[in-house]
């Protein structure tokens, strides 16, 4: 791939994340009894950059993503949970993927325990106090079920966004 | 890639039974609470009865109520207010945590475990 196609891609997916992000933002797609768990669709994005562009790629994606949201509407907090989790579940999802034991579902799983596992660490850090690590089951779960939607999509929307990369390069 | 998949059911298989685990493990742990306690910053707020209807306004940054025997957040100044949609507290340990406040409301007494997590 040409580097200027390389940024372009990889401007694009930044977008979508962020776009996504946002969308979550807007319209919280929470569950009632269980607050603070997001599906988590910018995901997709950061994978799909995993697959088709590169580590460095994926990791630079991520970042943008977790700065331009925080400009947008964060706390510097929100900064500090986010870069923890952002940094262990691509770490995780690099490690995963680099096995090549595991399909997108697994990839994305494992992002996703790893992304809330460490945003409720950071949160034991900061408010100095193990108890919040009462809610791990409750992220665990949400995990799951979020991580295989996410695997699942990118599953299904991988193919496609192959194909418009490939065709267009020269 | 069959391989793959079966892996990847049985990583989130076990993500899952880690989750039911820990949430027996903590379930069992807790008795019934008799107080409420407010931490601000990761210094003790108050204690408050939980037999004690009132409600508490902490540090302005959220208000707690506690009305027969269970606490929750009636309001808060935060973004989120993920706190406000928490299920109402009563069992030792049980806590709602508000992050961009830094408050956490935690039920003691009771067979409270003495161990952090």
């Amino acid at each position: 791939m040409k580097k200027a196609k390389k940024a372009a891609l990889t401007g694009i997916l930044a977008a979508l994340a962020l776009a996504l992000g946002y969308l979550e933002f807007l319209i919280p797609v929470g569950i009632p009894g269980v607050p603070g768990v997001k599906p988590g669709f910018a995901n997709i994005m950061i994978m799909a950059a995993l697959y088709l562009l590169g580590a460095g790629e994926a990791a630079v994606i991520s970042a943008a993503r977790i700065l331009l949201s925080w400009l947008l509407f964060g706390s510097f907090t929100s900064l500090v949970y986010s870069f923890c989790g952002g940094a262990l579940s691509l770490a995780v999802m690099l490690a995963l993927k680099k096995s090549k034991a595991f399909g997108f579902v697994g990839v994305s799983v494992g992002g996703a325990v790893a992304h809330n596992t460490a945003q409720i660490t950071a949160a034991s850090l900061m408010l100095g106090s193990g108890y919040a690590f009462y809610y791990l089951p409750v992220l665990l779960t949400a995990a799951a079920v979020t991580g295989t939607v996410n695997g699942l999509l990118l599953k299904a929307a991988l193919p496609a966004a192959e194909r418009i990369v490939k065709s267009n390069a020269k | 890639m069959k391989g793959n998949a079966k892996r990847d059911l049985i990583l989130v298989a076990s993500v899952v039974l880690v989750a039911a685990a820990l949430f027996c493990a903590f379930r069992v742990s807790r008795g019934e609470g008799t107080a409420v306690e407010i931490t601000v910053d990761g210094k003790v707020y108050g204690t408050y009865p939980l037999d004690d209807d009132r409600e508490i306004d902490v540090d302005g940054r959220l208000v707690v109520s506690i009305k027969d025997g269970r606490a929750s957040v009636v309001s808060s100044s935060c973004r989120g207010g993920d706190c406000v949609r928490e299920r109402a507290i009563s069992r030792a340990g049980e806590t709602i945590v508000c992050l961009p406040g830094a408050v956490i409301i935690r039920v003691t007494g009771g067979g409270e475990v003495d161990a952090r997590v």
